[in-house]
């Protein structure tokens, strides 16, 4: 009798086992909502919002011929936008304080998926983040998301975050389905575009010299070029790369003044632009000196992140060749640049 | 390797039982080579490099002991094992830590090492200093090489003890063979036993850990009731962390045949810190009894001395744990505490209500572990001082992370109260006070299966606990203990 009850406890324990772990397995496969092993599902309402386990899945499994890189500055892009004024399928995948390795991954597995037929770029560059290690990510990548190693997919196929919050959840709560053209769209609604939500997280930088001989950042910046972006603009001719440097509000600049940064930073962009424009299938776009867009805070939800209007517009300005600038006009746009950073009235802002 | 990863459950832990059951039928030594192979195995798979360490370890303290016994127990032996021992965990723990305090002192500028440390290697040293000093008195068992390896290297216990002693694991080594059969009543309490510790570890200490890590992650700008929040449940993570490693190994070891002794018994049940250190890591309160405070005289030498002994006791154990003086501070404050409940036991002779002494203890314990958590004593003060100087406002949402996902929404779903404020906060409570009423009130994984009818129901849930444990594996933390 016993031995009958202690056989049902190990068989009742394996079948649990073996049922439960098949059945989790399933659905995180099916639904695969880091799109780890297939595109979306038809009508599953995906939660898109995890830009470091999502983009190597939609990157490899999405219907795109372009793409939009960069850091936290694109992801209020509207995708749609790309199609509407430039005919083309554009996939965000954006990464929070993207680093130049960030992009490079990210772009290796682009081509890995979609080879020669990759027709533009988007790249939005921050040069604060371009003087860093070559090999340094913003975040740990996930190593079984990023890799071919089938094994360590147990870490994805058995997680209870995937099944719990994406695969079940947004079943039973449909409301934060993500829009596929606003993928990482930030939480800021309309009504956060002003001054008193920019003042809220705005304190100005403390007064000081910056001591980094300029030098020191265009050598970071060369080698990050050198390693991470420009091996690819040069193995892809086919690829058009549009680049372009987010317009920050007029405080970041004031920040700059008030640290002795200006000049380097504008060192920084001269360097960039003049290195980017050898290329013939590169182009690039300056907003940096648009005062219509940096000194209006109505375009910023803080100092440096700005709305999706604006977004609209640098998308209208790419496809129009507005802002575009050439080795020729580069001189006159960082010039005006300068002295708009020098001689803004910072007083007049109401902090 | 660790106890709770995918690849130690689903492939290490059946290979080595597998083999083991196989090559059992052979003889008595295969079988041990091979827990022995496995258990390097285990131990390379977090740093090669470790491996050799280790591997030398063992064979110079096997040598030290076939010279002890051969030169019949002479005491500069002895010295010369236990001093080598010593170095060794000078030089992999405390190099680095000694040439800070040396640079302090001596205002010199010697360099730094930044020496990894080999993980386990506090508690393979104690248990081989221990093996040196019971041959030195007579009290070791004669033992090969092969199970001398096994009694250090045996990956249940290899990496956060217990710190076994030869007497106990010795005699077991020595039944291993084709007449030792299958203990299946010992596999199933094992296997509960493990799969009890593994919930310990990933269903309850890896919650609390998110909200204490980012409490010391940002002690300048917490408030006062996330100070006080975070000392409680650093308490609970650390409880229930070490209590799930102590639970695995036991289990494993039951799985294996082998009894591993007990190193956790429901410590925060104590009513007063000398009952908590005969619960809270006993073997190496054990050890450091026999081979610290009985050597110095114990309580031989006057009331004095024996407060002196306890003091160094305390001091030592502070020590061994980490390389700070946050670890000094903490030893200390317990062996002040200890020595305190002893004198007012001697002498004033006061017995306090027990709930009030339960109280208490628990609340010096809890405040103790912040200078355990802290990575240097003006992280562990400044988290003081928050509770203090912090302002009262409700925890953030950032500190209560751990209880706004997964399987917590779910329930908040359920009670209608995802979209409202109190939510999350009435999630926190529930669980942190389920979580003290299991560990003040409930019997441990020990006890309950001593009794434990096996049940089929009892079969589903286990399978429940286990799937929901192998689908929390995916954020792997380590133990708490593997550091020391």
């Amino acid at each position: 009798m016993r031995q009958d009850r202690d056989k049902g406890f190990v068989i009742a324990f394996i079948i649990t086992v073996v049922a439960g772990l098949l059945t989790a397995g399933a659905l995180t496969v099916i639904v695969d909502p880091f799109f780890h092993y297939h595109a979306p599902l038809k009508d599953f309402p995906y939660v898109v919002d995890d830009q470091v386990d999502m983009n190597p899945g939609l990157a490899a499994h999405m219907d795109y011929d372009s793409v939009l890189l960069g850091s936290s500055m694109t992801v209020a892009f509207d995708t749609d936008r790309f199609g509407e004024k430039m005919g083309l399928k554009t996939q965000k995948l954006s990464y929070n304080g993207a680093y130049p390795k960030d992009q490079e991954i990210i772009l290796s597995k682009i081509y890995k998926a979609k080879g020669s037929s990759l027709k533009r770029v988007f790249l939005g560059i921050d040069e604060l983040n371009y003087s860093c290690d070559t090999e340094q990510t913003k975040f740990p990548v996930t190593d079984y998301l990023y890799d071919d190693d089938p094994f360590n997919d147990v870490k994805y196929i058995w997680n209870k975050t995937v099944l719990l919050d994406y695969v079940l959840r947004p079943v039973a709560d449909r409301s934060d389905k993500s829009d596929w053209n606003m993928i990482y769209k930030p939480w800021w609604q309309p009504m956060h575009y002003n001054l008193a939500n920019v003042r809220l997280y705005y304190t100005p930088a403390e007064e000081a010299e910056d001591e980094t001989p300029t030098d020191d950042y265009i050598a970071g910046i060369e080698a990050n070029l050198n390693v991470n972006i420009i091996p690819y603009i040069e193995a892809h001719p086919e690829t058009m790369y549009t680049v372009f440097y987010p317009p920050y509000s007029i405080l970041y600049w004031y920040d700059a003044k008030r640290q002795g940064q200006i000049d380097k930073i504008i060192a920084k962009y001269d360097y960039m632009t003049r290195r980017l424009l050898e290329y013939d299938n590169v182009e690039v776009y300056f907003f940096q000196n648009d005062e219509d867009i940096i000194c209006d805070f109505d375009n910023y939800a803080d100092h440096t992140h700005y709305s999706p209007q604006v977004c609209d517009y640098m998308v209208d300005c790419m496809a129009s060749g507005r802002r575009r600038v050439t080795t020729e006009s580069l001189d006159e746009e960082l010039e005006t640049l300068r002295r708009l950073a020098y001689d803004y009235d910072y007083d007049s802002i109401d902090l | 390797m660790l106890f709770n990863s995918y690849i130690f459950i689903f492939l290490f832990l059946p290979v080595a039982l597998t083999g083991y059951a196989l090559l059992k039928r052979t003889g008595a030594t295969l079988p041990k080579v091979w827990l022995i192979g496995m258990s390097l195995w285990f131990y390379g798979y977090f740093n090669i490099g470790y491996l050799a360490i280790m591997v030398c370890s063992i064979l110079s303290n096997y040598l030290i002991y076939l010279w002890m016994r051969s030169a019949g127990r002479k005491r500069p032996v002895l010295v010369l094992g236990v001093t080598g021992n010593i170095l060794l965990l000078v030089y992999y723990k405390y190099f680095d830590f000694l040439t800070e305090c040396a640079n302090a002192v001596l205002k010199t500028d010697f360099p730094l090492r930044n020496i990894l440390l080999p993980l386990g290697i506090s508690f393979f040293t104690f248990q081989q200093i221990g093996f040196l000093a019971d041959t030195y008195r007579g009290e070791a068992p004669e033992c090969t090489f092969v199970d001398y390896a096994l009694f250090v290297s045996f990956f249940p216990q290899l990496i956060a003890g217990p710190i076994a002693d030869c007497g106990s694991m010795m005699p077991q080594y020595a039944l291993i063979g084709p007449k030792s059969g299958f203990d299946r009543e010992k596999f199933r309490r094992g296997m509960v036993i493990f799969i009890a510790g593994l919930a310990s570890k990933v269903l309850v200490a890896d919650t609390f850990g998110k909200s204490v890590d980012h409490a010391y992650a940002t002690v300048s700008s917490i408030n006062s009731s996330e100070a006080i929040l975070a000392i409680l449940f650093y308490a609970l993570q650390l409880y229930y962390d070490f209590n799930g490693y102590c639970n695995m190994a036991i289990g494993l070891g039951l799985m294996f045949g082998i009894d591993i002794p007990v190193n956790f018994d429901s410590p925060y049940k104590s009513h007063n810190i000398i009952e908590f250190w005969k619960r809270w890591h006993i073997t190496l309160n054990k050890f450091l009894t026999r081979n610290v405070y009985i050597p110095l005289g114990g309580s031989r030498k006057g009331e004095a001395r024996t407060y002196v002994n306890l003091m160094l006791v305390f001091l030592i154990s502070g020590i061994w744990h980490g390389a700070g003086f946050n670890f000094i501070i903490w030893g200390l404050m317990h062996g002040v505490m200890y020595v305190t409940v002893r004198l007012l036991k001697r002498f004033a002779h006061i017995e306090c209500d027990k709930a009030f002494s339960h109280a208490v203890t628990f609340i010096f314990i809890c405040i103790a572990w912040v200078f355990f958590r802290a990575e240097d004593t003006g992280e562990a003060l400044a988290l003081l001082k928050r509770v203090i100087d912090g302002g009262w406002a409700l925890p953030g949402e950032a500190f209560l992370k751990g209880f706004n996902s997964g399987e917590f929404w779910y329930a908040l779903k359920v009670l209608h109260l995802t979209d409202t404020g109190i939510g999350r906060y009435l999630i926190m409570l529930l669980f942190t006070v389920a979580t003290l009423a299991v560990t003040f009130l409930a019997p441990n994984a020990l006890k309950v299966t001593e009794k434990m009818k096996y049940r089929t129901g009892y079969g589903v849930l286990l399978g429940v606990v286990f799937v929901w444990c192998v689908l929390s594996l995916s954020g792997v933390s380590t133990f708490l203990y593997f550091n020391f």
